[in-house]
This record gives structure tokens, C-alpha cells and sequence, in this order.
């Protein structure tokens, strides 16, 4: 037990004690014109019953949405490279690849959140894109796209590097004999690959989604302050107007909301694959 | 055998020759190592402009520091470093003054230590509960609505144009906490409204949402200057010194004096400075200070920006003249918005937009 009184301290220290804190000036009573909330300010839960308004309510969902999209996307990119490296490719361009992918998460976000705005912004290629997409290059459509593309810039490495190690770990043995017997190459993708590195999927999935619904950088560049997430939410009432009561608020209801879904889907696979 | 030249009896016949010629130790750069201060102020021309008249005072060495968006993002920094946040001296202006006044952050400051505060007219100057001067006003400035003329489908004379088809995501709004949210007060005086009644304004920015004609809501200066050069918008409700950035390569149309709307006002307020209470050098902040709104010094800062010096011994030129009104104009042109009103609607205000606008984008 006594080896693990160093990591109880830190926890405390920097993840429990911060959030005690936050939790209570969650429920003080904030006074306009002022920054933060008084140390002797009365208790409310007016911070909490504030964002039971509908307009709240579509910041979460489109959160949630956006960073589901944006995953999903990832994976669906990541999986096939990180496959490719694994099965297919030699030494020297899996060495290049890995290293083109770790230096692609070492790459400031600021230069990759602006090469997306200058790309695909006005005076990039933005109007040329909309017009094939059929959508305005200002609109609200276009907009949650750059998001998107801004999210996949950090996801399709995060996504690959993690999945490389789990089909490493599968016997290339069980594929060859799907084929052997019979099935075709997408049948044995679907039925014998996918399933046994489910596992490793979800954690991939995992950590691109805590990456996106936390995103704050991309969307306050890229959504024009038209398309916001709750991060951009929080820090408008911390940095902006002082408001901590407020901005704890919505923190307390956005970890809530974020360990739930985590637990959920967790749960959920896990229980699925107990079953199998 | 001749008298010996000790420490004591050099520093006393220098100094005694300092007072023969009427000049001071203090001030000269051999005698003493420049005092640190880190200081605050906006990004883009506004920084450059300060550092450019703080080369010339080299009593001091600061480290700068930039807000990131309004300067209002600074108060919650100082807050959580309170009673000792890292800054001495933080730019500043109207909304957030109040704020810091009402926080007790502010350090007193006189005429006997700062000279140059007696040439700055009494109504620029924020006093403290104990009536006590706290802020050194360094420019006068204005915001307005504008527009680039080779790219604006609209030329604006009435706030109502606003809401032309033709401006299909061509304005450039600010959010609601960028510029003490005067970009709403225009509509709501457009509409019969004032500071304690903004309501004409919502109902204004709400159709104004609705109709797909905001094409950016802009948090900073920066992201101001990008949309518009870019020609991503061309009609904005912005302040001086960033139309005058825009200006240099672009036709632009500030509508500082424009006969017959209520609501397409200047908008009258300054910016300056403040020396924190809690700074450990409070004497070389004011000095420096001093230094910043001497008369040449301030004319030159204003100059760079676009914006009309505080210090009446200078004068106003070049896109200044923009809201150099004479009397009669001021009372024509010019809106002298209640500050405080409009800062302890902020907060609300931000909510509003985010529960009321934002959804209507689109």
C-alpha cells in the first residue's frame, strides 16, 4: 500500500482538490461587474438551472456530435494505415511512416489549426470546396467540416500509432485461414480482423473522443464564433467575463456528462464481448 | 600630499554638480541598471506602438505580455494571482478600469509624482472610492461602424442596411464581450433604446442572425483584421487603430459622421493605463508612466495609431482626424456610452448571445 502514497498525493493534490474547488464555486452566486464569485457569496444552484435552457442543451449535443463524426472519421483513416504498416509495408517505409506520424503530433496545433484556416478559408480553397459540396463557404455546414478537419489533423495519428500495436498483436495466422477456407478478403476483414482488434479500437476511439469533446484551440478558430463547443463556453465565462460561478458550472456538468458516456460505452463492450 | 578621492566625497561633488547644472542623478542610464517591470497590453499595432515609445525611456526593462482577446481577459488572471498577480502596469480602458476599481486593484496616483497627469482633463481620469486618480488615460479613440469600399455589396448609411440581402455573411460582428458589447448599444439606439434599455438592440441582432448576414462573430483585433483583408466580411463595428490597419491597404469607409441615424454613432472612450497596488516597483511603473503621456511622447504613441492624444499639449493628425469634432459635432456624431451600465450587463449579455444569437447563425 505504501507504494502508492506518492500517486494518492499527486491525485489529490492536482485532480481532487482543484475540482472541490470548482464544485463549490459552481454554486456561489456570481455578482456582474465583479471576478468571481465573493468569498462569502451565498450558495444558488441558479449556475446549474441556467443551462437547462434549450440553446445549452444544442451546445452539448453538437460537442458530442461533432467529436463522434470527427472519431469516427479518424478510425475509419487510422485503421487502414496503421494495418498497412503492420501487414504490408517494408521496414524503411513503416520507419518513415512512424516517424512522419509521431512528428505530426509534436507539430504546434496553432500552425495546424491556421494551414486549415488558410487552406480552406477565402483565401484558400474554401469557395471552390463549398461549391462542389453544393454548400455556402460561410455556412454553418462548411464551418463544422473545418472543424472536423482540423480535429483529423491530431486524430489520424493518435488513431494509427495506438492501433499499430493492436494488430500487431493478432496471429496473422487467423486471417490466412479465413482465407484458406474459403472466405473472401472483405469477409475475412469484417469477420475475423475487425472483431479481434475491437478491443484496441475502442481505446483508440476513447482517446480521439476525450481529445475532441475537450478541443478548445480548433473550434474557437475555426467556427468563426458561429459553431462553438462547451470548452469555448467555459473559457468565454472564466476568461472573458469573470464569471467563475458560471464557468464552473458548466465544467462540473461537462465531466459529469464525459465520465458517464465513457462508463456506458465501456460497459456496454465490455458486457458484449463477456457474452462472446 | 593632496586630498584622496573616496566613494563618499565623489558622490557628493557629483551630486553637488547635478544640482549646479540643474540635472539629476536618477534619471541618467550610467547610474543605474534599468528597474524590471512586466507590463500588459492589447497585440497588433497597439504593442507595437508602446514598445516603440518605451525605447525611449531607459529607466525601465519591461517584459510584455499580450490579452489574449479583450482586455477583460486579463482581470481573471489577476484574480487568481491576487495579492501578487505578475504585473505592474496593465492597458487598459473604461469597462475594464471599473471592474479593477471595484476589486480594489488599483494603485493611487497624483499630479506630484506624475507631472504629466496635470496636462490630461479631469474627465478622463478615474478616481477610486477615496476619490483618488488610478488610471493614466493615453488615448482617446472611437468605434464605429465601417466598411471596405471595393468589397462591400452595400454602402452604409443606415443601420437598417444592415439587414440587405446583399450582405449575405458580410459583417463582421463582435461578440458580446468584445468592446463592452457597443456594437448592440448602436442598434438598440437605432431603435428608440439606450444602456438601460438594449432590448431594441436584441431584437435587431436577432434579425440580424436570422438573416445569414453575420458572417464571423470576432473575439480579438487580429481575427477583426484577418476577416476583413481577407475580404472574408466587409462590414464591421470596430475601434481606431485596427480600421486604420485595415485602411493601409484597403479602401475603407469609417462612418464616424453620418447625418440622421441614431445609431450609427462614434463611440467615444479611452484607453490607458493602470499601476497595480500589489507591484513591488510602483515608483518606476509611475515614472515610466510619466514618460508614456509626456506631451511629444503621447502625440507620437496616438500618431502611430490612428487615435487622438489624451495630453491636451498634443495634437491630434492623420486618421485621428477621423474624431477630431468640433462642438457642434460632438454633439451630432459623437455617443458617450454609460460604461457602467454596460459592465454589469456583461455577464447576462454573454448569455443572451449564446442562448439567443449564436443558435440563429446557422
Amino acid at each position: 500500500m505504501l507504494i502508492l502514497l506518492p500517486a494518492v498525493f499527486v491525485l489529490v493534490a492536482l485532480l481532487i482538490l482543484p475540482l472541490a474547488n470548482i464544485a463549490l464555486e459552481s454554486i456561489r452566486l456570481f455578482v456582474p461587474g465583479h471576478v468571481g464569485a465573493a468569498s462569502d457569496a451565498p450558495y444558488t444552484l441558479q449556475n446549474y438551472t441556467e443551462l437547462l435552457r434549450p440553446a445549452y442543451l444544442r451546445y452539448f449535443l453538437d460537442t458530442f456530435r461533432i467529436s463522434l463524426i470527427a472519431s469516427m472519421l479518424a478510425l475509419s483513416v487510422g485503421y487502414p494505415i496503421a494495418y498497412y504498416l503492420v501487414r504490408r509495408a517494408g521496414p524503411r517505409l513503416r520507419r518513415i511512416w512512424i516517424t512522419g506520424l509521431v512528428a505530426l503530433i509534436f507539430l504546434s496545433i496553432l500552425v495546424r489549426v491556421y494551414a486549415v484556416a488558410l487552406t480552406f478559408g477565402p483565401t484558400g480553397f474554401g469557395t471552390e470546396i463549398a461549391a462542389v459540396l453544393d454548400i455556402s463557404p460561410n455556412g454553418g455546414t462548411y464551418l463544422e467540416i473545418m472543424i472536423i478537419a482540423g480535429l483529423m489533423h491530431f486524430l489520424v495519428p493518435m488513431a494509427a500509432l495506438s492501433l499499430i500495436a493492436t494488430i500487431q498483436n493478432i496471429n496473422p495466422r487467423l486471417f490466412e485461414a479465413a482465407l484458406a477456407l474459403g472466405a473472401a478478403r472483405t469477409v475475412a476483414y469484417l469477420t475475423v480482423m475487425l472483431p479481434l482488434s475491437a478491443r484496441g479500437i475502442l481505446a483508440a476511439f476513447m482517446l480521439c473522443y476525450t481529445f475532441c469533446i475537450s478541443a478548445f484551440v480548433i473550434p474557437m478558430v475555426l467556427g468563426k464564433g458561429r459553431v462553438l463547443f462547451v470548452s469555448n463556453l467555459i473559457y468565454s465565462r472564466y476568461g472573458e467575463v469573470g464569471d467563475y460561478p458560471g464557468g464552473a458550472a458548466i465544467s462540473i456538468v461537462m465531466l459529469i456528462l464525459s465520465v458517464l458516456l465513457v462508463y456506458v460505452v465501456t460497459q456496454a463492450a465490455g458486457s458484449r464481448w463477456e457474452k462472446v | 600630499m593632496g586630498p584622496s578621492l573616496t566613494r563618499r566625497t565623489f558622490l557628493l561633488s557629483t551630486a553637488a554638480a547635478g544640482i549646479a547644472t540643474g540635472t539629476s542623478l536618477h534619471p541618467s542610464p550610467l547610474s543605474a541598471a534599468p528597474t524590471p517591470l512586466v507590463g500588459i497590453d492589447w497585440g497588433g499595432p497597439l504593442i507595437a506602438a508602446t514598445k516603440k515609445i518605451t525605447e525611449g525611456d531607459k529607466n525601465v526593462e519591461i517584459t510584455w505580455e499580450l490579452h489574449t482577446g479583450g482586455a477583460g481577459t486579463v482581470l481573471p488572471k489577476i484574480k487568481s494571482a491576487w495579492p501578487h498577480p505578475k504585473y505592474d502596469i496593465v492597458a487598459a480602458w473604461n469597462p475594464v478600469f471599473i471592474t479593477m476599481i471595484n476589486e480594489g486593484w488599483l494603485e493611487p496616483l497624483s499630479e506630484k509624482e506624475m507631472p504629466n497627469l496635470a496636462d490630461i482633463p479631469q474627465q478622463l481620469l478615474f478616481k477610486d472610492k477615496a476619490g483618488q486618480i488610478v488610471n493614466v488615460p493615453r488615448s482617446l479613440a472611437g468605434m464605429f461602424w465601417g466598411y471596405r469600399e471595393d468589397t462591400a455589396p452595400v454602402k452604409l448609411e443606415r443601420i437598417e442596411q444592415l439587414l440587405d440581402p446583399k450582405l449575405k455573411r458580410q459583417i463582421c460582428w463582435p461578440g458580446p464581450n468584445i468592446n463592452s458589447n457597443l456594437q448592440l448599444l448602436s442598434l438598440a439606439l437605432a431603435h428608440g433604446g439606450n444602456e438601460q434599455n438594449m432590448e431594441p438592440g436584441w431584437e435587431m441582432l436577432k434579425q440580424l442572425a436570422k438573416s445569414g448576414n453575420i458572417g464571423r462573430v470576432a473575439h480579438t483585433e487580429t481575427e477583426f483584421i484577418n476577416s476583413m483583408t481577407t475580404g472574408e466580411t466587409s462590414v464591421a463595428f470596430w475601434n481606431m487603430s485596427p480600421w486604420k490597419n485595415v485602411s493601409k491597404n484597403f479602401q475603407v469607409k469609417v462612418l464616424t459622421r453620418v447625418d440622421g441615424d441614431k445609431g450609427l454613432k462614434t463611440f467615444l472612450y479611452q484607453d490607458g493605463w493602470v499601476v497595480l497596488k500589489s507591484s513591488e516597483q510602483k515608483q518606476a511603473a509611475k515614472e515610466y508612466l510619466n514618460f508614456f503621456v509626456s506631451p511629444e511622447n503621447n502625440q507620437s504613441f496616438n500618431e502611430m495609431l490612428g487615435q487622438a492624444p489624451t495630453n491636451s499639449k498634443a495634437k491630434a493628425t492623420g486618421f485621428a482626424e477621423n474624431i477630431a469634432f468640433t462642438k457642434d459635432e460632438l454633439q451630432k456624431y459623437a455617443y458617450l456610452p454609460d460604461f457602467d451600465a454596460l459592465a454589469v450587463q456583461l455577464d447576462a449579455s454573454v448569455k443572451r448571445f449564446e442562448t439567443e444569437v449564436v443558435p440563429l447563425l446557422g
